[in-house]
């Protein structure tokens, strides 16, 4: 009876087993889960200006004075109007003129928004991401999430090579680049979309295009 | 009071535990677009939102609060095993629940290791806390020090029980 009990409470080392088979448990779900993550960089405008190491989507010339980054998610309709109104006319008069280099990033709000921020992406690998970003806000539709069917044909409408671009959409193979682009700009401290860094001063939502010329007239003036 | 007793009342609260890590984990798997807007602003649910659209929500593809949720169910169901006695009639399955608690203690550590690099990954690596991911972490830390006291006493009393003439 005695010796029972004593098997039954567990020998030391049985117990010294189960936590190395323990630690070995959490380890394989590290390895797993892509490996160890080492603590975040700090982030710069330098840096924001890339998307998983590798430049993001962008227009305007490499040398103009100064870089607004736009954060926005395909879901959001504050992305929807700063997209078909305001960004228009900020893109004559400042981007067109050399004043101003452009560049987005995609930020999923909700896990639902992060399939068309992985399609944009994998638009943005045939060189026609602002195609896709502008006809995905034309084609915005509140409350719902756009599918596959829809990337397919967004593409057809702005004439991307459809087998290279389906077979990107849905291995799924941009879905991690989409997601780090969105951890970026939550390690700046985006919280909400549309956001916008100009010349690296946070400026959130769509504000009235006002403000967007003050602050970006104030950011060349300080040129 | 008698050790039996001890484990039992200690099953009984790492089942209960367990039943509220279900529940925490099950909120965790069901955010979900849940518009908020300012006037000019989108915003989602918070921090459980930015953790759940990072690239560390999940485990070659199975969301890792899913993972969490199969884990509080085992510990449940094991912590229910470990309150049945041992008999010879019952065979593997007496064994089974001999050693039942002995799995919650690993079982439970794995969560504790695991929910450590996931507050890690919340604090230095995404800098979003999900404050639903916090209470999981504490209801599977308290399911592990409870494992791990009971373990302890079920020692000491075998170890009194071996001494005794």
């Amino acid at each position: 009876m005695a010796k029972k009990k004593a098997k039954s409470s567990g020998g030391s080392g049985l117990i010294v087993v189960i936590i190395l088979g323990a630690v070995i448990v959490v380890l394989g779900l590290i390895v797993l889960s892509g490996g160890f993550a080492t603590p975040a960089p700090e982030v710069t405008t330098e840096s924001l200006e890339l998307c998983n190491g590798m430049p993001c989507p962008s227009k305007g010339s490499p040398d103009a004075p100064v870089v607004v980054i736009e954060f926005s998610d395909y879901a959001c309709h504050n992305c929807r109007d700063f997209n078909l109104t305001t960004a228009p006319i900020l893109e004559r008069d400042y981007v067109d003129a050399g004043q101003v280099r452009y560049v987005s990033h995609v930020f999923s709000l909700w896990t639902e928004s992060i399939p068309a921020a992985a399609a944009s992406l994998c638009a943005h690998e045939q060189g026609k991401y602002w195609e896709f970003h502008e006809q995905a806000f034309r084609d915005f539709q509140q409350g719902s999430f756009p599918a596959n069917e829809d990337f397919l044909n967004w593409a057809q409408i702005i004439g991307l090579d459809q087998a290279s671009f389906k077979q990107c959409v849905d291995s799924g193979r941009m879905v991690y680049d989409a997601q780090v682009s969105a951890l970026e700009g939550t390690r700046a401290g985006v919280d909400g979309t549309p956001s916008f860094f100009i010349n690296g001063a946070l400026l959130r939502g769509n504000v009235p295009l006002d403000e967007f010329r003050r602050t970006i007239d104030a950011a060349l003036a300080g040129q | 009071m008698s050790t039996l007793w001890m484990a039992h009342r200690t099953a009984f609260l790492q089942m209960v535990l367990s039943a509220a890590g279900v529940v925490v984990a099950a909120i965790l798997t069901s955010f979900h677009y849940s518009p908020a807007t300012t006037a000019a602003l989108c915003t989602g649910a918070g921090g459980c939102e930015t953790v759940n659209t990072s690239p560390y929500s999940t485990i070659a593809g199975i969301p890792v609060a899913l993972l969490g949720m199969g884990a509080y169910v085992a510990i449940g169901a094991l912590a229910f095993l470990s309150t049945r006695e041992a008999c010879p009639e019952r065979g593997r399955r007496g064994a089974l629940a001999e050693q039942a608690h002995l799995a919650v203690f690993g079982l439970s550590l794995a969560g504790v290791l695991y929910s450590a690099y996931l507050t890690y990954l919340e604090i230095f690596v995404i800098r979003a806390i999900c404050p639903w991911c916090v209470v999981s972490a504490l209801i599977m830390t308290a399911i592990w020090i409870s494992s791990a006291v009971d373990l302890v006493r079920r020692r000491r009393a075998a170890a009194e029980v071996s001494a005794s003439p």
